[in-house]
């Protein structure tokens, strides 16, 4: 998800940079790591042509990686409309793994356990529950459940990724991943980068995370 | 409130286990869940699941062998057990139906299909609890009857019993009390019916019959009650008027007994009629020879002539043991039947331990004979 306009950090939010590169290199390296096909949530086409810039300057393996733009209809929904294109274009039962660009921490086993477990239901969603509190990226999000969506986005007047993910739960249509922490023990998968301040705290502390 | 169904989930990988563990448990299931079949076998006491969900490849033991060991134990046979296995992975399937797996999920199985084949199962699982549970209650309800009618039965039976002893003891006071007027009151009746017994036993006769034959036996001189007492209780000879009156208590007794439908009396009828008969025609009251005489009356002559040859009375002492059998053995062929006088013989020690038994102790003075005494 590289839609958003990342206003409090001063805009651009996939192109700031940390140790030296920008946040959607660092978003997309564990995907990169299971070899998955890498589709990039953009706004506009003016946003995708700025990210291809990017990427092409930097040393990752763009062959997998394609862009979907916010339909119209439905734009300025944040994450959903992202979700919504992507389950529009593919086959029904395609899992989505789902993480937001200033997400630079997501760890890759706990993708690939999310995705077997998301692989063994198909048609489900399934999120990481942390403090009784469920976080929607990283997530699985299977194209099984655009209907689900579609119904959400017309009947719902305050639409929100974490209001779906109620919608879903209370429709039985979610699990939760509870063994989150034996694989990523402090949670930084979840950690998110809103300001610089957060940008500079967490370039502080880079080195010790040993990425 | 319904008792929720009951779900065992068996899959060595944790994650997939709590996944549907938390989507059945959301759907109102009881759900616990096991890394591997070995495991499962060790919850399933305590759990008692409804439905199993197992993998099929795990450590330990694998779901094929779970599910073989669930439906070879007739506590376990009912659970129903889902297997999951891979698409089109036929050779799984097919271990898993001859292991006896009610149903099979694909892997990756859409959560609808796995809500609708464990509410299926648990229902068919409900429905053989609900089975057994009639059978049992139906078992235990026919047990109770059993046990009712048993008691009613044997409450029945010894009613049975109690009149039927009532009633043979009524032959037996009844006998001794047309014995009473004649001679004495000691065990006369007792040994009468004892050795026709025992001729009747060594004569093959049934149990039913010999039982017959012991009460009838009894009553085989009931008709002295209609003999005059100065014919009867004579201490002298009869003169022959008094003698052919004595030898009406035959047809007395008959009469007296006639038109019972009581087996016991319709046998003592005959006894009493044709115990004075004799094997070569020569008896009364109707001269009948040889087998046309009735058996039980045969029987009874014997008994009773033997009886009355040993047992002494006021006007003549009995007679030794030796001279009463040479008066049977005598007798062969022509008082009596020679083949019950051979059977006789063969039991005679039988016969003298029967009259041991029932010896008369001491004689008690007749009444008639003390108002006898008194008066003259």
């Amino acid at each position: 998800m590289a839609g958003g306009l990342g206003r409090r950090i001063g805009g651009y939010k996939p192109l700031q940079l940390l140790q030296g590169r920008p946040l959607l290199y660092w978003a997309l390296k564990p995907y990169l790591a299971l070899n998955l096909d890498i589709l990039i949530s953009v706004k506009d086409q003016f946003q995708k042509s700025s990210l291809i810039n990017s990427l092409q300057n930097s040393n990752l393996n763009t062959s997998k990686i394609n862009f979907i733009e916010d339909p119209l209809e439905i734009s300025g929904q944040g994450p959903l409309c992202g979700i919504f294109q992507a389950m529009k274009m593919l086959p029904s039962g395609t899992l989505l793994v789902v993480s937001a660009v200033d997400q630079p921490l997501v760890n890759p086993q706990l993708l690939s356990e999310l995705l077997s477990v998301g692989a063994f239901f198909v048609s489900l969603a399934v999120v990481c529950e942390r403090d009784h509190t469920l976080e929607p990226f990283p997530g699985i999000y299977s194209s099984a459940l655009m209907s689900e969506l579609e119904d959400y986005l017309t009947n719902f007047s305050k639409r929100s990724l974490r209001g779906f993910l109620s919608y879903l739960s209370a429709n039985k249509l979610l699990v939760t991943f509870r063994r989150w922490s034996k694989i990523d023990p402090k949670g930084q998968s979840f950690y998110n980068i809103n300001t610089p301040e957060d940008l500079t705290n967490l370039e502080r502390c880079f080195p010790q995370k040993n990425l | 409130m319904n008792t929720p169904i009951k779900v065992l989930v068996v899959d060595d990988d944790q994650n997939i286990r709590d996944s549907i563990l938390e989507l059945l448990t959301l759907e109102g299931y009881q759900v616990d869940s096991a890394a591997n079949g070995k495991e499962a076998l060790e919850k399933l006491s305590s759990l008692k699941p409804d439905v199993v969900l197992t993998d099929y490849l795990m450590p330990e033991m694998d779901g094929i062998t779970l599910c073989k060991i669930l439906k070879n134990n007739p506590e376990t046979m009912d659970i129903g057990v889902i297997l999951i296995t891979g698409v089109n992975d036929l050779d799984t399937r097919v271990k898993g139906l001859l292991a006896g797996a009610d149903d099979f999920l694909n892997k990756p199985f859409m959560v609808p299909e796995l809500k609708a084949r464990i509410k299926s199962l648990s229902k068919t699982k409900l429905y053989h609890d609900f089975l057994k549970d009639y059978q049992r209650k139906l078992e235990e309800e026919v047990e109770k009857k059993t046990a009712d009618l048993l008691k009613a039965n044997l409450s029945l039976q010894m009613a049975l019993n109690e009149v039927k002893e009532l009633s043979l003891e009524i032959i037996y006071r009844l006998a001794k009390a047309a014995e009473y007027r004649d001679e004495h009151t000691g065990y006369h009746i007792q040994r009468i019916s004892h050795y026709s017994t025992l001729i009747g036993i060594h004569y093959g006769l049934k149990e039913e019959a010999l039982e017959v034959l012991k009460y009838a036996s009894a009553l085989h001189d009931i008709g002295k009650l209609g003999i005059p007492d100065k014919i009867l209780l004579k201490p002298g000879a009869l003169t022959i008027e008094e003698w052919n009156i004595m030898k009406l208590h035959t047809v007395i007794g008959a009469e007296i007994l006639k038109g019972s439908r009581i087996k016991y009396l319709k046998a003592a009828e005959k006894i009493a009629l044709y115990h004075h008969e004799k094997w070569d025609g020569s008896g009364y009251p109707e001269g009948l020879k040889g087998p046309k005489i009735p058996l039980f009356a045969r029987i009874t002559a014997i008994a009773d002539v033997f009886d009355a040859l040993t047992t002494s009375r006021p006007y003549r002492k009995g007679l030794s043991l030796e001279e009463a059998f040479e008066i049977i053995a005598r007798g062969r062929g022509t008082h009596f039947d020679p083949d019950l006088v051979d059977i006789f013989f063969k039991i005679q020690e039988e016969i003298l331990s029967i009259r041991k038994l029932f010896k008369d102790e001491h004689e008690i003075p007749h009444l008639f004979k003390v108002s006898q005494v008194s008066s003259s």
